[in-house]
Parts: structure tokens; C-alpha cells; sequence
């Protein structure tokens, strides 16, 4: 099992969330450096993980889909789990949202922040229910949280699963693909750590809006 | 001829001859160069004998011929733009595809 982490400018972090997975017992962790202007990879790669470089900035989805591209092409990883870079996801959610792979009932499994209580500010979770609506109703898949990204995916979705946009819009394109290639998937809860650094550097609001307006330019006119 | 329009004229004469320049350097496909230069002459044909707009208006059903080529550069600007769109959406992508490629290579040389 791999985890995959895309980072971009994360030096203050990198170290101690890749220090916390090992801590967990997970030894294969590949970051996607997407370009970033501080010194990122290099203490990932003191602290043990394999670093992947993007020579310029692409966004997370093209982060994402360098790591997933490289853990089944060259890594043949049976599990993929997706973590984020800036500290907000636990390690101990890791065993449950792998289970339903395990036990070969899902393809893909998702954590959502929604299913169990999470101190999420109130803004964020307004635009996030927003986010969830617009998702749901153009990939025609009922989830609770459709930008969260820890995620957990199997060989059959690391072969079937394309990622089309380059920036954040790669979530809406994995839930796209779910529904398209008709994976099994499940939701699991998970605890999202808000602190303010997770915060400064999270998505800023008004880029939900430029967000949906790409997916439906590239859903309904590409 | 005023001089207002000799200066347009000569200067659509040197864009013209710059795209023949483009073309022949091949920084340019043909089409693209066919659909410049025809652009470049009908302007340069329009203003040296603006009569020709006022039948153009007569046939797409507007009143004067300066209005019908108002509302034609309107629709030409829309056209490029999009024109435009398609293709830096098409660098950014094929940018992106390439700097996938090159990092894992890159990864893979490194560790042998």
C-alpha cells in the first residue's frame, strides 16, 4: 500500500505529516512535488519519502495524477491512499478507509468529513454543501463530501480512473469517473483538521465558482 | 485618398507582408495564412473603395454599410477569441502531459 501526497510550497509541514504516517507504520510514501519554490522535496526526502518533481506548478490534479500514474505503471501498488500535504487529515483514519478494499467491497472509498462531527467554519461549510450539490447533480452519484481528499483506490480504479483537469476540479473528476466506469464506492467518516495554517493555505472561496464554471465548460462544450 | 486611409493601407500592407514573411519562414501553416491574408486584403480593398461595404450590407440585410462592418468585425473578434481559448487550452494540457512525463522519466533515470 502507497500513500500519495501532492504538496506544493509545504516545507513547514512536509516533515512532520510524513514523520506521523511512518510513526502509523506506513513506510511507502510518494510525495508530488508540484513545483514548488521552497525547499519541499528536499526535506521530504530526508524524512524517507520518495519525491516525484514537477519542474513548474500544475495543480493538484495534475500532482495527483503524476503520483497515481507512477504507483500502477511503475509501482504496481494494490492501494493507493491520496493524503493531503498541509497536516488536515489524521493517520488513523487510514485503517478504516481501506478496510471496504480489503474485504473487496468497493472499488474507491471516500472519507467524508459530514458523517461524523467535524468543527468545519461556517463559511467553508456552506460552500462545501454548495460544492456537494453542484457534484452530485452533474455526476449523478450521491456523496456527502465530494472534495475531501483522502481517498482510498484499488487496482481496478488506479487502472480505469482518469483524471482530466489539472487544478482542484480533479476531485469533480474522480466522482465523475466513478459514475462513468461504473466503480464500487463507499463513504467513510473522517476527522478534518482545521487549523490555521490548513485554513491560509486551503482553496479560497471565489475559486469554487471559477471551479464549476470549468467542469461545465469541460463536461458540456469540450 | 486622405491621408488617414494611406496610412491604414500602409500599414496593412506591411502586416501583409510580414504574414508572407511568417509563412514562409513556416511559423505559420497555410490556412492560417490564407485566412490572414484574406482578411488583410478585403480591409485593404474596403478602404480604398468603401462603396464595396455598402452592397455587403445590402445583402446580410443591414441599413449602412459601416454598421455591416461593425457587426462583422463583432462576430470576426468573437471567432478569434474562441479560436484563441482552444488553443491555450490545448497548450496548458499538452504542458501538462509533458511535465507528467518528464518528472516520472526524470524519477525513473535517477533511480536506476
Amino acid at each position: 500500500m502507497w500513500i500519495l501526497i501532492p504538496a506544493y510550497n509545504e516545507e513547514k509541514v512536509i516533515a512532520s505529516v510524513i514523520k506521523d504516517l511512518q510513526t502509523h507504520g506506513y513506510e511507502h510514501i510518494l510525495i508530488v512535488n508540484d513545483g514548488s519554490r521552497d525547499n519541499t522535496a528536499r526535506i521530504a526526502e530526508q524524512s524517507g519519502a520518495e519525491v516525484l518533481t514537477h519542474i513548474i506548478n500544475r495543480g493538484q490534479g495534475a500532482a495527483l495524477r503524476t503520483g497515481l500514474e507512477y504507483l500502477r505503471d511503475t509501482k504496481q501498488a494494490d492501494i493507493v491512499v491520496t493524503f493531503d500535504a498541509d497536516g488536515q487529515h489524521r493517520p488513523e483514519d487510514i485503517t478504516k478507509l481501506i478496510q471496504p478494499i480489503k474485504n473487496n467491497q468497493a472499488d474507491i472509498v471516500l472519507g467524508s468529513r459530514f458523517l461524523c462531527q467535524n468543527t468545519i467554519p461556517l463559511f467553508r461549510r456552506i460552500i462545501l454543501k454548495a460544492g456537494i450539490l453542484f457534484t452530485n447533480i452533474i455526476s449523478h452519484v450521491h456523496l456527502t463530501d465530494t472534495h475531501n481528499g483522502l481517498r482510498a483506490l484499488n487496482q481496478t480504479a488506479l487502472q480505469k480512473i482518469e483524471i482530466v483537469h489539472r487544478g482542484m476540479e480533479h476531485a469533480s473528476d474522480i466522482i465523475d469517473e466513478i459514475s462513468a466506469k461504473k466503480l464500487r464506492y463507499r463513504e467513510i467518516p473522517v476527522t478534518i483538521l482545521y487549523t490555521d495554517y490548513s485554513i491560509m493555505k486551503g482553496q479560497r472561496s471565489g475559486n469554487f465558482i471559477k471551479m464549476g464554471c470549468k467542469i461545465i465548460l469541460k463536461k458540456y462544450f469540450s | 485618398m486622405n491621408a488617414v486611409k494611406i496610412l491604414i493601407v500602409i500599414t496593412l500592407a506591411i502586416s501583409l507582408i510580414r504574414l508572407m514573411r511568417f509563412e514562409l519562414k513556416k511559423t505559420i501553416n497555410f490556412q492560417t495564412f490564407l485566412f490572414w491574408a484574406a482578411i488583410l486584403i478585403g480591409s485593404v480593398v474596403l478602404f480604398i473603395n468603401p462603396d464595396i461595404s455598402e452592397n455587403i450590407a445590402r445583402l446580410i440585410g443591414i441599413g449602412r454599410g459601416v454598421d455591416s462592418m461593425f457587426f462583422l468585425s463583432i462576430l470576426l473578434l468573437f471567432y478569434l477569441n474562441f479560436q484563441l481559448y482552444i488553443r491555450i487550452q490545448k497548450l496548458d494540457r499538452d504542458m501538462t502531459n509533458t511535465i507528467i512525463q518528464t518528472s516520472k522519466k526524470f524519477h525513473q533515470q535517477n533511480n536506476k
